[in-house]
């Protein structure tokens, strides 16, 4: 009996040895290559922040409004150090899969192959947010100048529809190219923006033209105190 | 560039057939045919009256008119000199016709007759506009004359305008070319001006041909460059100016768009001029001819339309924010909301500042900053319209003076916020 269990127990043993032995060239792979990896991206992340803090990024940043979201989001870094942070971070966890990858674990390739297969769409999808936020920030304020200076009544309204109407164009083509629900979210703007055009093209163009006149001059066109008479002196 | 690049074939063979001349007298135009006989015969007056024994060549640099303008310039003369006792001229006036290269405007148009002045040798230049209607034969003593005469490197005009005219100029342009570079010269950006050739060679040394300075903002330029270069600056008063309206499709926003950019980029590229230098102040300049004033008609001002604008305009708070400090602004919405705008002068030269350090530092997109800066323009050109509504000439005069030392007690508010 003592035979027996003294046999069971130096199988096991060996057992647990030998794949642990077998293991263990993978578990040092991994260990190696997360090393390499947190090396290579503290470089990697040091060297894009000082070139993107070279060409005027943070400035960029900051004439965009980009810093101004940060600081909304309780981000305290420059976006240069921003951006550093998650090349860093990528980097990180991209070695990490490598490495897991050399363990040999089926599971574990699968999720990593499924991960890193998705690492373009996740690119892509953020530089369009990133891209779209900016065109948002910009035409709003174009709008927003162009309008008060013609003395539109509703400049702010009419600045916000163009950030809202960009905003969901961003979103709805950030989603479908994650594939999340982008059919739903393509169909909600396109119920959204169609709509609109479509509520006034009814108004310009049937019973309600007559409203819809009254209204665009009352609130649209010109203040009330607007005479639109032009200025009889000369600005030159 | 060569100057076959500047200016076209047959003109250099005309410079070259005349030789030498010791004034040229520019005239840049573009389709008008209508006017420039009447600018071509006053100068050709002004020069056979007041510079008989001188050889000098008319330049009409012009943008490609159609409608005849060139033959215009060639076949227009005066009928009888002796009218105007004129006595016969020892050498004739030439006529040099040439169409202008480069970009659509009137700073292509002055780099073709700098050019041919550097060719011909010329000692003074005088450029005119073409749409001039008040023009004398006395203007071009006046443009001419202190720089032949009394060794002036620029002649800057200075017209009798009505008490409203020239809000840009009197508000932001003025104050603030003073200010910095330290000369009164109160038409910057006046359009008729004379110089020598030395300044002449300086100004075609420059690279500003193919930018936004050459199709905006020469006037202001020639003006800043002279002056901040250290070259002998003059006035002369010119009278009226009468001219045909401009395009009225222009509007307010791209005017200040277009003039106060001009000015701030002038202001970086001159920053050595002023940063540095000491303690504010200002001095005259020599004022040639006899100032007097014009008549003081109503003209048609809608003070409620621009107190309007100026009230609304408080709707871009959110854009000042990024380069204003929160006083300011907190200012600014006190005045916009007080019953009579009372728009105060130091609030003004130090808003002038905040914007063309923005500008400069490039905060925002340079096309939000300066269109933004609209409404509180209509808002200091209101509350000073309104101050002096009961004011003659003179009085208005003081108060542009008093606005302007407040811009030249600023500037070291300027050079804190242009470091930092």
């Amino acid at each position: 009996m003592e035979s027996r269990f003294g046999t069971a127990f130096v199988d096991a043993l060996a057992e647990y040895f030998a794949i642990l032995l077998a293991a263990l060239p993978g578990v040092l792979a991994l260990i190696v290559i997360v090393a390499l990896g947190v090396g290579i991206g503290w470089l990697v992340s040091r060297a894009c922040a000082w070139i993107l803090r070279v060409v005027g990024f943070d400035r960029f940043s900051y004439r965009t409004g980009f810093t101004n979201l940060l600081e909304k989001g309780n981000v305290r870094k420059q976006p240069s150090e921003l951006v550093g942070s998650i090349i860093y971070w990528v980097v990180i966890i991209a070695s990490l899969l490598a490495g897991l990858q050399a363990l040999h674990v089926e599971a574990v390739g699968r999720l990593t192959d499924g991960f890193l297969g998705y690492i373009p769409n996740l690119l892509v999808a953020i530089v369009i947010l990133v891209l779209g936020y900016l065109l948002m920030i910009f035409l709003g304020r174009t709008v927003l100048i162009a309008a008060v200076n013609a003395r539109l009544m509703l400049a702010r309204w009419l600045s916000a529809a163009v950030q809202v109407i960009i905003m969901l164009f961003t979103i709805a083509m950030a989603a479908d190219e994650l594939g999340i629900a982008g059919s739903v979210m393509t169909l909600a703007f396109s119920l959204v923006f169609g709509g609109a055009v479509l509520a006034l093209a009814l108004a310009f163009g049937l019973g309600a033209k007559d409203l819809a006149r009254d209204w665009l001059e009352k609130h649209v066109t010109k203040g009330p105190e607007d005479s639109g008479k032009g200025d009889g002196f000369s600005h030159i | 560039m060569r100057s076959g690049d500047i200016i076209d074939k047959t003109a250099l063979q005309s410079i070259k057939e005349i030789g030498s001349a010791e004034v040229v007298v520019g005239v840049p135009s573009y389709n008008n045919a209508r006017t420039i006989p009447h600018v071509v015969r006053a100068v050709s007056a002004g020069l056979a009256k007041y510079f008989p024994d001188v050889k000098a060549v008319l330049v009409n640099s012009d943008g490609g008119s159609t409608d005849g303008t060139q033959s215009a310039v060639l076949e227009a003369k005066v009928e009888d000199l002796h009218a105007i006792l004129v006595s016969h001229r020892l050498h004739p006036i030439h006529k040099i016709v040439t169409p202008y290269h480069g970009i659509p405007g009137k700073g292509s148009a002055l780099r073709a007759i700098i050019e041919v002045a550097a060719l011909l040798g010329a000692r003074a230049v005088a450029v005119v506009d073409s749409d001039l209607r008040s023009i004398t034969p006395e203007w071009v003593e006046l443009l001419v004359g202190p720089v032949l005469k009394e060794n002036f490197d620029y002649v800057a005009p200075r017209y009798a305008r009505h008490k409203y005219d020239g809000t840009i100029t009197n508000t932001i342009v003025y104050p603030v070319t003073r200010a910095l570079y330290g000369k009164r010269i109160r038409q910057p950006i006046g359009g008729d001006f004379g110089f020598s050739g030395r300044l002449a060679v300086h100004f075609r040394s420059f690279d500003v041909w193919d930018t936004d300075v050459a199709r905006y903002g020469i006037d202001v330029w020639m003006t800043t460059t002279a002056v901040a270069d250290g070259f002998k600056v003059c006035e002369s008063f010119l009278g009226a100016k009468i001219h045909d309206p401009k395009d009225p499709s222009t509007d307010l926003s791209s005017m200040l768009q277009q003039v106060v950019g001009c000015v701030f980029d002038l202001m970086g590229q001159y920053e050595a001029a002023w940063k540095d230098t000491s303690g504010p102040g200002s001095v005259r300049v020599p004022l040639f001819g006899l100032p007097y004033e014009v008549g003081l008609e109503p003209v048609q001002i809608d003070l409620d339309r621009m107190i309007a604008g100026f009230r609304q305009g408080m709707e871009l708070r959110s854009i000042w924010k990024r380069f204003l400090a929160e006083s300011t602004i907190q200012h600014l919405s006190a005045v916009s909301a007080s019953a009579e705008i009372r728009f105060p002068d130091e609030l003004w030269a130090r808003l002038v500042y905040d914007f063309s350090v923005a500008h400069h530092k490039r905060v925002l997109a340079r096309e939000h900053v300066l269109p933004s800066i609209t409404p509180l323009y209509l808002g200091k050109v209101a509350s000073l319209f309104s101050e002096t509504r009961d004011s003659n000439h003179a009085e208005v005069e003081a108060r542009i003076e008093t606005l302007c030392n407040e811009f030249e007690q600023a500037v070291p508010y300027l050079r804190e916020r242009w470091r930092a």
